[in-house]
């Protein structure tokens, strides 16, 4: 049994599975936009505070960090051997995503309940 | 002809060098193999492994012109002067062609490539159907020549972690063979990080192989096989 966040075909998977969401989302996304009257802040306020789309855009968030972890979490063991920079990166990396992300869905959590 | 060629004797040189070496007698149909082996007759220090000369023992793997493969089944005609001759990459070299097979020998030791039966054994042999047979073609074929591996980025980055796609190749061979009764742990043994995951789909594997074989598919039908048990 490998350590959390170091195994192999689980991360294989959820950036199989999270890439498909994304694709999904970014058309959903661009056709939604797309059919705006006015692009303006108000209409995309509107659009991000109706449940459907809030909960797209808080799981769109939480895939793309998903799958940004794995794809970093890869090119550090590719690339950096040296297991106390290699922890160090990690550590970084999870910060920067874990926040953005975090960020990202109190946003979206203030807007739904605005 | 013009040849530049990787030289490097442990015992009496600092570091490796390329030596430039010319073959006035280069005859229709000749292979590099052909023209190592008259060097060697100008140069007899010259080193490199050889035997059957006709792609089948898999010993003369080497990098020509920047692209591993098989001198004996190289073509002279078919490369662009000075070819440049260097050994397999990334690892150890014993002396000038001549690498240390072994790191690539343990990988192979490591997907246990063997059939595991834990029934009795029936007394004559393990039977197996024409069509299970089948699913072996394109990894039984394997000559061992480490070209494949050698090539593969993936093995340079982490050559003691990652299998490298020679020994995933056997690994699948033993997954899909229907006689093999070890496939649940052949499997949990390649689930990590490392062993089968590093790699990248980049086929470098596929574009060496002197036999044609296919160990990136090999490989994704493992991962493939690890997604229906997981499920």
């Amino acid at each position: 049994m490998s350590a959390p966040g170091l195994q192999g075909l689980r991360p294989w998977i959820v950036q199989r599975i999270s890439a498909a969401f994304i694709t999904l989302f970014v058309l959903y996304f661009t056709l939604a936009i797309s059919q705006f009257e006015t692009f303006d802040f108000a209409h995309w306020q509107g659009w991000l505070a109706t449940p459907v789309n809030n909960i797209a855009m808080a799981l769109f968030i939480v895939a793309v960090l998903w799958h940004a972890w794995i794809g970093v979490r890869d090119v550090i063991l590719d690339y950096v051997p040296p297991v106390v920079l290699r922890m160090f990166l990690y550590t970084f990396m999870m910060s920067v995503l874990l926040g953005s992300g975090l960020w990202g869905l109190r946003a979206l959590f203030k807007l739904h309940v605005a | 002809m013009r040849f530049k060629i990787y030289r490097y004797n442990p015992e009496t040189d600092k570091e490796p060098y390329m030596k430039e070496y010319v073959l006035q007698d280069v005859r229709p149909g000749m292979m590099l193999l052909d023209a190592l082996l008259l060097l060697k007759e100008q140069d007899s220090t010259l080193g490199f492994r050889c035997s059957c000369r006709e792609g089948v023992c898999g010993s003369d793997g080497m990098n020509i012109n920047g692209t591993n493969g098989l001198a004996c089944i190289t073509p002279l005609s078919g490369l662009k002067e000075p070819v440049e001759v260097r050994p397999m990459p990334r690892l150890p070299v014993i002396r000038d062609l001549i690498v240390d097979m072994e790191p690539f020998y343990k990988q192979y030791r490591d997907v246990k490539p063997y059939l595991t039966v834990k029934d009795p054994l029936p007394e004559v042999e393990l039977k197996q159907s024409p069509e299970d047979r089948e699913k072996l073609d394109g990894m039984y074929e394997c000559i061992m020549c480490g070209c494949c591996t050698t090539s593969c980025p993936s093995f340079w980055w982490n050559p003691d972690k990652f299998l490298g796609p020679a020994a995933l190749l056997q690994a699948a061979r033993f997954i899909l063979d229907s006689r093999d009764q070890a496939t649940e742990e052949r499997l949990d043994a390649l689930d990590d990080p490392f062993k089968l995951f590093r790699c990248h789909t980049i086929m470098n594997c596929v574009q060496v192989c002197p036999k044609g074989l296919n160990p990136t598919k090999a490989i994704n039908d493992i991962k493939k096989i690890m997604v229906k048990k997981s499920l």
